[in-house]
């Protein structure tokens, strides 16, 4: 355990110190500057809103993550750590890591917002649910959307420009699937292999019954997407390389 | 002699080139192994394979304990971390202490008088001292196996008779060594056995018999050039057997010639 918490922390160190995090970061910050720029927020839209930014920019992420990836350093970290199962484990921990750090952005901005105008900033009284709601679905959809933008590794799909474009068709296809399966049922067999972000995203949305079930099973929902992302992918990586 | 690593019957093809041909062999603990051999003969696949950083296309590697493999590669990559982050870092992901880690780091940076440049950017390293970070990540910690891909490319003298003295040190203390190397010079200060890879097969490696020599000579520009010399740079290139050494030599010294260098020849 100690050595899969060492590794990811070497990962994000070295993450954090490249150029590549700046972009992500820029768009969500701005992003969200805008979106709370002015008075009154509905906190169901802008909530969505938030939602699917997070899970599209840690796509963004998790698809650049690896062009800094050098070969040879990764057989390093390999044979330093002696094990397959320690090593992957180790990067998908830097990527949730990476994930819960970047949806912090999701509520610290809001919050200060809200702060700042004396809690008289959204449409309606910030309850407590709205904070649980974003405790938990923010980090999920980021790493849901870290772990699919990781899927398509460079070993899984060396060809990039067509990564680039399938993962980009992920991304949007999880951000409207909800709609585009009641127009076209049978697409319902196809789609479950993405996450489900617009039933999370739209979890706050008309009824507000048995809120905190559905907000759990959502965060569970996503969160296991993500890990099996992570696991497919690291399978893959796995046998392809070595 | 414990036995600690078997190769069965490896095979390693890329594409339709066979760089590996059904390779047999059993390694100790502590052995030291070197292989020669031209560029692109499997040197570094080899080497890869016994770590199991490279899946054979067939045939099985061995262990027959769990082994801890540390590695230099021929090029060691620079990241966006300082050298002294790096290797702290490094240190810890092999379960060092942090003070331990300190104090490794600082003599081992003191032996191969790399102190100063511990604090700058990694990419900003020369090329030979990203190397020297690469010899002392692998020597932080004593593993069972060292592999050495050509470690010593780009290293000034000093730093690499420190490496050889480290590497037979810790052979003594029973780490395995597999070389990959060109310089023979290396090759005999580090392995017990060497060989080299031909046609995808081990071949032990047996120096040559009536060692030829080179010789560097300079003339003042009026001597005839004598069958078989040709220019190099500034001087004159000879490359003598060791018997026709001792009767020609002293003939060209007298004839005006000077003699600016003799090297043995290895290959
Ligand atoms: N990943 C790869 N894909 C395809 N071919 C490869 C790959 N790695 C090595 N090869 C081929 O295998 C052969 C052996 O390569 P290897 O790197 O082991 O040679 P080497 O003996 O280490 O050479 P050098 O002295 O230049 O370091 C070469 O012909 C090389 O082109
Ligand atoms: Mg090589």
């Amino acid at each position: 355990m100690k050595r899969i918490v060492e590794l990811s922390n070497y990962q994000l160190r070295v993450y954090f110190k490249s150029s590549r995090f700046v972009m992500p970061f820029i768009v969500t910050v701005v992003f969200l500057a805008v979106l709370y720029s002015s008075r009154p927020v509905s906190i169901e839209s802008s909530f969505a809103l938030t939602c699917f930014l997070l899970f599209g920019v840690m796509a963004w992420a998790g698809y650049t993550f690896p062009s800094g990836e050098d070969t040879v350093m990764e057989q390093i970290l390999f044979l330093r750590v002696k094990s397959g199962l320690i090593y992957y484990a180790g990067k998908s921990v830097a990527l949730a890591a990476a994930a819960v750090l970047l949806s912090g952005f999701g509520i610290l901005i809001p919050g200060v917002q809200w702060l700042l105008h004396g809690g008289m900033f959204f449409d309606r009284a910030a309850e407590v649910s709205d904070l649980l709601a974003a405790l938990l679905l923010f980090p999920a959809c980021s790493f849901a959307g870290g772990a699919l933008g990781g899927l398509l590794h460079p070993v899984v799909i060396p060809e990039r420009k067509c990564a680039s474009l399938l993962t980009t068709l992920f991304v949007l296809l999880s951000v409207i699937r909800g709609p585009l399966v009641r127009e076209i049922p049978f697409l319902r067999a196809l789609f479950w292999v993405l996450p489900p972000v617009e039933g999370a995203a739209s979890v706050y949305m008309g009824t507000q019954d048995a809120l905190p079930a559905r907000l759990t099973g959502y965060f569970a929902a996503l969160f296991l997407y993500g890990v099996v992302y992570c696991v497919v992918k690291s399978l893959i990586c796995f046998y392809k390389k070595i | 002699m414990t036995e600690i690593i078997t190769l069965d019957h490896i095979t390693k093809r890329y594409g339709g080139r066979t760089v590996l041909r059904g390779i047999c062999h059993t390694i100790c603990r502590g052995d030291a192994l070197a292989f020669v051999g031209h560029n692109g003969c499997g040197k570094s696949t080899i080497l890869k394979v016994i770590a199991k950083l490279v899946r054979p296309t067939a045939g099985k590697v061995i262990y027959h304990s769990p082994l801890l493999f540390h590695y230099i590669p021929e090029k060691f990559p620079p990241v966006s971390l300082s050298a002294r982050e790096y290797l702290l870092r490094m240190g810890a992901l092999s379960g060092m202490r942090q003070d331990e880690a300190v104090h490794r780091i600082r003599m081992l940076s003191e032996d191969f008088f790399l102190e100063e440049l511990l604090d700058s950017p990694m990419q900003s390293l020369s090329k030979g001292t990203l190397q020297k970070v690469g010899v002392i990540q692998a020597i932080l910690k004593r593993p069972d196996v060292l592999l050495l891909d050509e470690p010593l490319s780009g290293q000034d003298a000093a730093s690499q008779s420190v490496f050889i003295k480290k590497v037979n040190q810790l052979q003594e203390e029973g780490v395995t060594v597999f070389l990959a190397a060109h310089e023979l010079k290396l090759v005999h200060a580090v392995a017990q056995k060497a060989y080299t890879i031909k046609d995808g097969l081990l071949a032990v490696y047996v120096p040559q018999e009536t060692p030829f020599y080179r010789v560097l000579l300079e003339g003042n520009g009026t001597e005839k050039e004598p069958e078989g010399m040709t220019r190099q740079g500034r001087y004159h290139k000879l490359r003598l057997a060791e018997a026709e050494c001792d009767g020609l030599l002293p003939k060209l010294l007298s004839q005006g010639w000077k003699i600016r260098g003799m090297e043995r020849e290895d290959t």
